[in-house]
């Protein structure tokens, strides 16, 4: 990596990734977390 | 007789009812000649020569952009200024789906509909200044520039606009009786929020984040590391202020379709939005100042240009701030309708200074617009409020379809 | 020799010990990017310029570039100082010599092709490329004419062709980048200078020469050689004998590199992105149960008032 520019185009395009997956698992993630419960005291 | 008629509708008459309102296509074309349509007529007859010309003969034909000044009106005005005041569909959303201010819930639709038609028109404003148009879907599929914030703006833009697209649906899907579409649709309308909401911090943001390439060329008194944190908090604002706005003249030349319920307590929500943008202009104004501040540039106030961001700072951030107080102590509506005006007029004035006032400030070959970059502008303006109107006159917007009722 | 386990386990531990701690890779979080090593360089020395305009026509001619409306052999465009444009990749200026009887100074100016290029941070296709040899080259087959690209270059070096409906490029120097790659090849302006104002070589050793030149004729140049660290240096190289302000040259610009200018808010964006979500799902969830709480109590409420 000799460049500023060449490391951050590698890691930018890593983290949008990163971001963009996070994003799709948070919907599944909170999908599980907030199923209802029979119960009353849900949040 | 008549509902075995009414029962079975034919395609046609189907169609006449949804685009002409129930008119014939005569008594339709007759009751298009108005005064408003006149006007938006003429400028049609000057912008769309002008369109054809610019596509045709290049930018040079109807521009006055140069190698040194490479953007102008129609990225000043038509994207930097159409961005910030279509925020209000995000800013609304936000607050009723998600912070649960469920009695702005009439004012929801109007807002997403001026979000979803402003960026719509940003877009096509976007495209009259690309210098190749058609490759505008390049840096969603062809070739990734992930270092460029230019790139976050035309991600976040196109993801954005079918953000506000999804949350406009179930107006759409009521207006054509598509019943099951809708119910699927308003189950979307909280993740569709939630990614509008995060998609608009970034985009608002990002399209001030384009200035932190140019140190040399934005004035220091506008230049700073902050400005993006800036261009998001008058967005919010311009958007807010936007909503009240554009509630104002919908009421009026509207005023048929909403109930007498929804007139009553219009003046009440007004009121709450105005305090909603007072909170924010005066974070704004605080955030401006410590702008200033981290370059130390207090000297630079007393320049030309210095007095020019004491007018933009003062007249069009504190005193409509301290307008929206005024109104929201005094529960006047009114006075509320005429501070949106002078905040949407600030936010305009912001966005002008950075893209090209400040901009290229000290340089010989300074830029201005030609009367041609004016035309196109202030066409598009036109064909969106055209735009507005026509679905506003057939879709429940600033009202509840009556089917739908028991669900609001 | 038999070795038992014990001994094996340790010669196995101090291996493995050793292995770990004399690891190539030292983990430091600061960075450094020393460029491509063996870039080409350009060093002009605007004391040996004359103002012929050679490699204003060489450039010309090897890009094909449309024949100029005023002659290269008119003297009288320097009466006012012109810019590169879509049709001239490099431009010479004249400025008045402060010293009275002296030569006035001519300066070629063109992209200076830096190290970390303003203009391919810019690019939101990815358009321009720093090469290894040094040239900074745009793909016109990608660009979308959003001219970011001329808003973010501190030297405001691209040009475009706005008078172009259908095919309108960026245009700026290339570095004369299908030359420089030949071997011996040297950039046609290089090339056509008769007085060899302009030398071709690896960009480590043109700094070396620039300096050289500096000590080896104290009091004729100014002690700067401009290129070599604005914006995080460039690969052209300038010396002049008077102050490069006076010669049109830009001496604020500061050596921060210029993607360094954005990177603070593009980090700041997966971080926007994986932080909202929880906070805006959570004040929907917050919100939510407020409505819950408050029907139950009012549910509550009618109960105890019906039952009393």
């Amino acid at each position: 990596m000799f460049t500023l520019h060449d490391f951050m185009h590698l890691t930018k395009g890593i983290e949008y990734l990163l971001a963009v997956c996070f994003l799709a698992v948070f919907i599944a993630f909170w999908r599980f977390l907030d199923k209802k419960k029979r119960s009353k005291d849900s949040i | 007789m008549t509902e075995q008629m009414a029962q079975k509708p034919t395609f046609r008459s189907w169609l006449q009812e949804k685009l002409f309102l129930g008119k014939t296509t005569s008594e339709y074309l007759k009751g298009l000649v108005t005064p408003f349509n006149i006007i938006a007529g003429l400028i049609l007859a000057v912008g769309i020569p002008v369109t054809v010309i610019r596509f045709t003969q290049g930018l040079a034909s109807v521009t006055n952009l140069s190698d040194t000044n490479p953007w102008g009106l129609w990225i000043g005005v038509d994207v930097l200024c159409g961005v910030a005041l279509a925020a209000g569909g995000f800013a609304i959303g936000t607050a009723v789906y998600l912070f649960g201010l469920k009695d702005y819930h009439s004012v929801v639709r109007p807002a997403v509909l001026t979000g979803f038609l402003g960026y719509f028109f940003v877009v096509v404003g976007l495209c009259f200044d690309l210098g190749r148009p058609w490759r505008l879907p390049y840096p969603m599929f062809v070739s990734y520039g992930v270092t460029s914030v230019m790139f976050l703006v035309g991600w976040h833009v196109a993801l954005y606009l079918s953000c506000q697209f999804v949350e406009f649906c179930p107006a759409i899907s009521e207006w054509l009786g598509w019943r099951n579409l809708r119910k699927w649709l308003v189950r979307l309308t909280v993740g569709a929020t939630v990614f509008g909401a995060i998609l608009s911090t970034l985009h608002q943001s990002a399209l001030g984040a384009l200035f932190l390439l140019a140190p040399g060329k934005l004035h220091p008194l506008w230049y700073s590391p902050f400005i993006p944190v800036f261009f998001f908090i008058s967005a919010i604002v311009a958007g807010l202020s936007m909503v009240i706005f554009e509630g104002m003249l919908s009421h009026r030349i509207f005023s048929n379709q909403i109930d007498h319920h929804h007139h009553a307590t219009f003046d009440r929500l007004t009121v709450g939005l105005g305090k909603a943008a007072a909170v924010g202009l005066f974070s704004y104004f605080c955030l401006k100042w410590i702008g200033v501040a981290h370059g130390n540039h207090w000297d630079l106030l007393n320049t030309p240009l210095g007095h020019w961001f004491l007018v933009e700072v003062f007249i069009f951030v504190l005193l409509p701030c301290f307008l929206y107080v005024w109104g929201v102590q005094r529960e006047s509506a009114g006075i509320v309708r005429f501070t949106a005006i002078l905040t949407v007029i600030g936010i305009i004035l912001n966005r002008v200074n950075v893209s090209m006032v400040a901009f290229n400030w000290d340089v010989v070959d300074r830029y201005s617009p030609r009367w041609t970059e004016f035309v196109v502008t202030i066409t598009i303006i036109t064909v969106g409020l055209l735009t507005f109107r026509w679905i506003v006159n057939r879709m429940p917007v600033l009202y509840t379809h009556p089917d739908y009722k028991e669900e609001y | 020799m038999t070795i038992n386990r014990r001994d094996f386990l340790k010669k196995a531990g101090i291996a493995t010990g050793g292995g770990l701690l004399a690891s190539p890779m030292p983990a430091q979080a600061f960075e450094y990017f020393p460029g491509w090593p063996e870039r080409f360089g350009a060093l002009i020395d605007t004391t040996l310029c004359i103002g012929c305009r050679s490699c204003e026509a060489a450039c010309n001619e090897v890009n094909n570039l449309p024949p100029p409306k005023v002659s290269f052999e008119d003297k009288s465009v320097f009466e006012k100082i012109r810019r590169p444009d879509a049709q001239s990749f490099t431009v010479v200026n004249r400025f008045p010599n402060p010293d009275p009887g002296g030569r006035p100074i001519y300066v070629k100016r063109q992209c200076m092709h830096c190290n970390e290029p303003a203009c391919a941070s810019a690019c939101l296709v990815s358009a321009f490329k720093k090469t290894p040899e040094a040239a900074v080259i745009y793909n016109q087959d990608l660009c979308i004419g959003c001219r970011y690209c001329m808003i973010a270059c501190p030297f405001s070096i691209p040009a475009y062709e706005y008078d172009n409906a259908f095919t309108p490029k960026v245009r700026k120097c290339t570095f004369c980048y299908d030359r420089i790659t030949k071997p011996g090849g040297l950039p046609a302006c290089a090339e056509a200078c008769p007085v060899e104002a302009i030398t071709f070589g690896k960009r480590s050793e043109l700094t070396k020469l620039a300096w050289e030149r500096i000590t080896a004729n104290p009091g004729k140049y100014v002690d700067h050689v401009y290129g070599e660290h604005e914006v995080g240096g460039g690969s052209w190289l300038y010396l002049a004998a008077v102050p490069f302000d006076h010669l049109g040259f830009k001496t604020d610009l500061g050596t921060t590199p210029y993607p360094t200018f954005t990177r603070g808010f593009l980090g700041a964006v997966p971080l926007v992105l994986a932080i909202w979500p929880a906070f805006l799902v959570g004040s929907y969830a917050f919100s939510r149960r407020r409505e819950r709480v408050a029907k139950t109590e009012d549910t509550n409420q009618q109960e105890e008032e019906a039952s009393s």
